[in-house]
């Protein structure tokens, strides 16, 4: 869906949903996964049904995924480091340690 | 209880300035230039608010980001100015990625950064916090692949990236016209542009057309024939569409009136204009008033961009302490927003000569609104949603379920989000509170109210909330219902 | 074109004056409710919805017995909309013990209910509390559990008994605000509304938090403070706790709601405006409920609040509400002051009471919320 125009300085690695993922600093988790195809960044909690970012500046909230055991964080606002590893929320939160 | 005034405390800064877009940015230079202690607190990582969203990055990173700068064009290239004036003007103390999730009128405000929270405190706070996007209800419109002409100008800039297969664009606005525009410059062509407004419109706005609106609106007619020359195929006097697909978006049906046309697509992208984010005016207890032009509220201010406490009990006495400033305080984009953060400067400072000369600046830059207002009217919002279609995003509530409320004679908007969970997602209304309010005014004839906010205003983690920094320490005396009954003492039946 | 007259007048719409409305109304008297806004808005719609013997006062018990029995036969009272209730019972509330001194205290109420012959509550060790609430910090001691106790949804069934009291034939009149209140010469009521005058054979004092100042309005003086009592919400959480936790000294008490939301309280106040029917939540007093909550639970940490909201409550002296009748004048009740913790009492608060208006008889489950008590002993 989207496909880069210019590159960002250093690469590095994160996970998404348990698959590696090139990332660049500087970046967004959002941005990231938005490039590397990721459709779906969570699943609302009443209906789970799919959800993708749709303002992209921190204002509607789809794009909730956990990030390094936190949930409910914001794709759009976070920036990728190395070795973060991001998994679609499904439903409500996860809390971090009890799975 | 009389709670005490915070002023008492000692403050931080002369200035806290939350939002370093172009007002932020223009407000804090002129202060620190004179001599004020200011703090500038924003969201994002780097400064330049949406509008110049990235611009620091992509001017650093040289050759790289030079096709894309020249296709995002000399406007977004104009804030260099400004942002680089922000960095070397010594005495900012810029910090960024702080969320403010309470704003106090005597002067308070509550910040967050990661795990961390507090309080700041300074004799003048200046809200300049921006705009959000109109949310657009129709039919589809949460399906995955439907995105702002914001979130796609933020991936563009931010994210250096552009969409790859089929685009269609829909809405209304410079805006809209804009993107297609810089996404034509990077040889993307939309399979559709989609408008909601028509000449009609815009020929209805010409006696509003003043000189100062005439650069923009050539600006605006030089895009669009690049478009048609481009053989970009577009629609005006579009009036409704549907998003289309099961887990993400496969196409959209756009109705022009009776007639409607299936076109495939993999990303839509919507605008219906842009509205001032009062979630921080409203939180202090501002006063927020509708604006049947703009279908948006806006907060009350004067022209200076003092701020209007509401009426009735308040949670701190003592004088406002709020300005507003830029979109946040009305809409008028980037050359408006360094005029008022400049002029609220001048009125901070109380600077005699320069203050009646800022605001004729700032009433220059209004003026292309004007026409712009009127000639892109609020199009794919401009009809209440209906039947399945989703109103509140965050909790998956459709049009019906709200509407059955309504017609059993509810009009209290916080009474209809208790019983439905509407406007109580993460969002916190950000997204609905607009369509509800207006649904219930169409049935009451009322004029539209917000839900009733407190802080936070954004999420707040318990950690940081437990280890709040800088409270009052005479408000944070706990007093607490004592619950807890006696024990090992005899209670007899008849004891009173 | 509602009815001037009636049997009873209750002023206030919240859970207590619509309990008492619907067993009246059912029984056959005419009754009209008043309230100043939307009614159960207040601290009927916005408390934390426990249903909760646990660490109940022991004067409040038999009527807290009744009223449990009352909410688990629900639709009895409101019909079909029990199920929108959310109640749920049987899950269970739990005090947590975080040191020493709250564990010294679990061990002394254990005793003391034993020696009473209440056996709901239960003391429980430190292994147990951990299967029991798997989340919970291992500096848990232990603590006392009430098990057949749970909780409901607030505003939900302040809203279901408003409307069953309609059902049944009740006149509820809303934003219709109380002006005057005074005794006639043939000893029936005066109600002045801001929608008109009512007369009434019987008044009943339901106005919560504005209870003391309608009072007033006929003399008589009834001690009140009036609190804000805020409570705060997570977003949506994965299933965390079944049981409802209270703590023991700490502000601790938060529930997991059919959302899948945190609701925590902790009794903390907030700013209250009672005469603009407003409150203010003050964050940084709600910094010790969460640092009770994290204490006590420390995967929480990384959770957000995503909101708060505080409602008006009215608290006595001695932590118990009035009810009963008035000590001034005749064929007038108070049943108001329920200090955070009248929720689970109404429904038996509305059977009750309601039985008292009708026989005529004192109910001897009504003694301890005698209204001129204060008085009474001031006296002595």
């Amino acid at each position: 869906m989207f496909v880069s125009v210019a590159h960002f300085g250093h690469m590095c690695t994160i996970h998404f949903n348990g698959s590696p993922i090139t990332a660049r600093q500087g970046e967004t988790v959002a941005a990231c996964l938005l490039r590397a195809g990721v459709t779906a960044f969570r699943r609302t909690p009443v209906s789970g049904t799919p959800r993708m970012p749709y303002c992209m500046i921190g204002h509607c909230f789809d794009c909730l995924v956990e990030i390094d055991g936190q949930g409910s964080r914001q794709a759009c606002l976070v920036h990728v480091e190395d070795g973060m590893s991001i998994w679609p929320q499904d439903g409500a939160a996860a809390i971090p340690g009890e799975h | 209880m009389q709670l005490p005034l915070s002023a008492s405390l000692p403050t931080d800064a002369d200035v806290i300035i939350v939002g370093a877009g172009p007002a932020g940015m223009s407000a804090s230079i002129a202060l620190a230039q004179a001599g004020r202690k200011v703090i500038v607190l924003d969201m994002q990582a780097l400064p330049g608010g949406q509008i110049f969203r990235g611009l620091e990055a992509n001017l650093a990173a040289g050759c790289e980001t030079l096709e894309l700068m020249n296709a995002l064009g000399p406007t977004y290239a104009a804030g260099e100015a400004v942002i680089r004036a922000f960095r070397e003007t010594p005495g900012i103390d810029f910090r960024p990625r702080h969320t403010i999730w309470e704003v106090r009128r005597d002067g308070t405000i509550g910040w967050l950064q990661g795990n961390r929270a507090g309080y700041l405190r300074a004799d003048h706070v200046v809200l300049a916090n921006g705009a959000m996007e109109r949310p657009v209800p129709f039919p589809g419109w949460t399906l995955p692949g439907v995105m702002t002409a914001g979130a796609a100008q933020t991936l563009l800039k931010a994210g250096r990236m552009k969409p790859d297969g089929r685009v269609v664009l829909a809405g209304t606005g410079p805006l809209i016209l804009l993107l297609a525009e810089q996404l034509r410059r990077l040889g993307v062509r939309p399979v559709l542009l989609a408008r909601t407004d028509h000449l009609r419109d815009q020929l209805a706005a010409l006696p509003r057309l003043r000189f100062a609106a005439l650069g923009p609106v050539a600006k605006g007619l030089g895009w669009l024939a690049r478009l048609r020359l481009a053989r970009i195929p577009v629609r005006s006097g579009v009036t409704g569409i549907e998003a289309l697909g099961q887990e993400l978006v496969e196409g959209v049906r756009v109705w022009q009136g009776d007639r409607v046309r299936h076109v495939a697509c993999d990303l839509l992208i919507v605008h219906d204009g842009i509205v001032p984010s009062i979630d921080l005016a409203q939180g202090a207890g501002l006063r927020i008033g509708w604006n049947d032009a703009l279908q948006a509220w806006q907060p009350a201010t004067t022209e200076d961009g003092s701020a209007v406490l509401e009426d009735g009990a308040s949670l701190t006495g003592g004088p406002c302490r709020i300005l507003i400033s830029g979109d946040a305080r009305c809409i008028g984009g980037a050359d408006a927003a360094i005029a008022h953060g400049r002029h609220v400067a001048a009125v901070l400072l109380d600077a005699k000569g320069s203050g009646p000369q800022t605001l004729a600046k700032v009433r220059q830059s209004l003026v292309p609104r004007l026409f712009l207002e009127a000639a892109f009217p609020p199009g794919l919002s401009a009809d209440l949603p209906t039947g399945s279609t989703t109103v509140c995003r965050c909790e998956d509530i459709p049009a019906t379920a709200l509407q059955e409320l309504l017609r059993a004679g509810a009009t209290d908007i916080n009474h209809v989000r208790g019983l439905t969970r509407c406007g109580m997602g993460p969002c916190q209304g950000r997204n609905c509170a607009i369509t509800l309010a207006r649904m219930i005014a169409a049935e009451s004839g009322a004029k539209p109210v917000p839900f009733r906010a407190r802080p936070p205003v954004r999420p707040l983690p318990l950690q940081a909330l437990a280890a709040l920094a800088g409270v009052d320490p005479r408000l944070a005396e706990v007093v607490s219902l004592e619950d807890k009954p006696q024990v090992a003492v005899a209670v007899r039946s008849t004891d009173v | 074109m509602s009815d001037r007259s009636c049997d009873v007048l209750i002023i206030g719409g919240g859970l207590q004056g619509c309990a008492i409305a619907l067993h009246l109304a059912r029984a056959g008297r005419r009754v009209v409710v008043i309230d100043k806004g939307i009614a159960g808005r207040q601290a009927s719609g916005v408390n934390a919805g426990g249903l909760r013997l646990l660490l109940r006062d022991m004067r409040e018990y038999s009527l807290s017995r009744r009223a449990m029995e009352l909410w688990a036969d629900l639709p009895s009272q409101v019909g079909d909309a029990a199920s929108g209730c959310e109640v749920q019972l049987g899950t269970g509330q739990i005090a947590v013990a975080m040191d020493a001194a709250e564990w010294a205290w679990c061990q002394a109420r254990a005793d003391e209910m034993r020696r009473l012959g209440f056996h709901n509550e239960v003391l429980v060790d430190a292994p147990t509390i951990r299967t029991l609430l798997p989340g919970v910090s291992d500096r848990a001691l232990g603590g006392l559990v009430s098990q057949g106790d749970g909780h409901a949804n607030p505003a939900a069934s302040a809203s279901a008994f408003r409307d069953a009291t309609a059902v049944a034939g009740a006149q509820i009149i809303e934003h219709c605000a109380l002006q005057g209140l005074a005794r006639m010469a043939d000893g029936r009521w005066r109600i002045d509304t801001e929608q008109g005058q009512f007369t009434a054979l019987q008044v009943i004092n339901c106005a919560g938090a504005w209870g003391a100042e309608v009072a007033a309005m006929v003399g008589e003086v009834l001690p009140l403070d009036v609190l804000a009592l805020s409570m705060m919400v997570t977003s949506r959480v994965q299933p965390f706790v079944t049981p409802v936790v209270i703590g023991i000294d700490r502000p601790l008490s938060f529930k997991q709601s059919a959302a899948g939301s945190l609701v925590i309280g902790g009794g903390i106040a907030g700013k209250a405006c009672l005469q603009d029917s407003t409150s203010f939540t003050v964050m940084d007093r709600m910094m010790a409920s969460a640092a009770a909550t994290i204490e006590a639970f420390p995967a929480l940490a990384s959770i957000s609040i995503l909101r708060t909201w505080t409602g008006l409550e009215g608290k006595t002296p001695d932590g118990i509400p009035y009810i009963g009748p008035s000590t001034a004048h005749p064929d007038l009740w108070h049943v108001f002051g329920f200090c955070g913790h009248g929720f689970q009492l109404a429904p038996a608060v509305g059977e009750v009471v309601a039985r008292a208006l009708m026989t005529g008889k004192a109910e001897p489950m009504l003694a301890p919320f005698a209204v001129g008590r204060f008085t009474a002993r001031a006296a002595a």
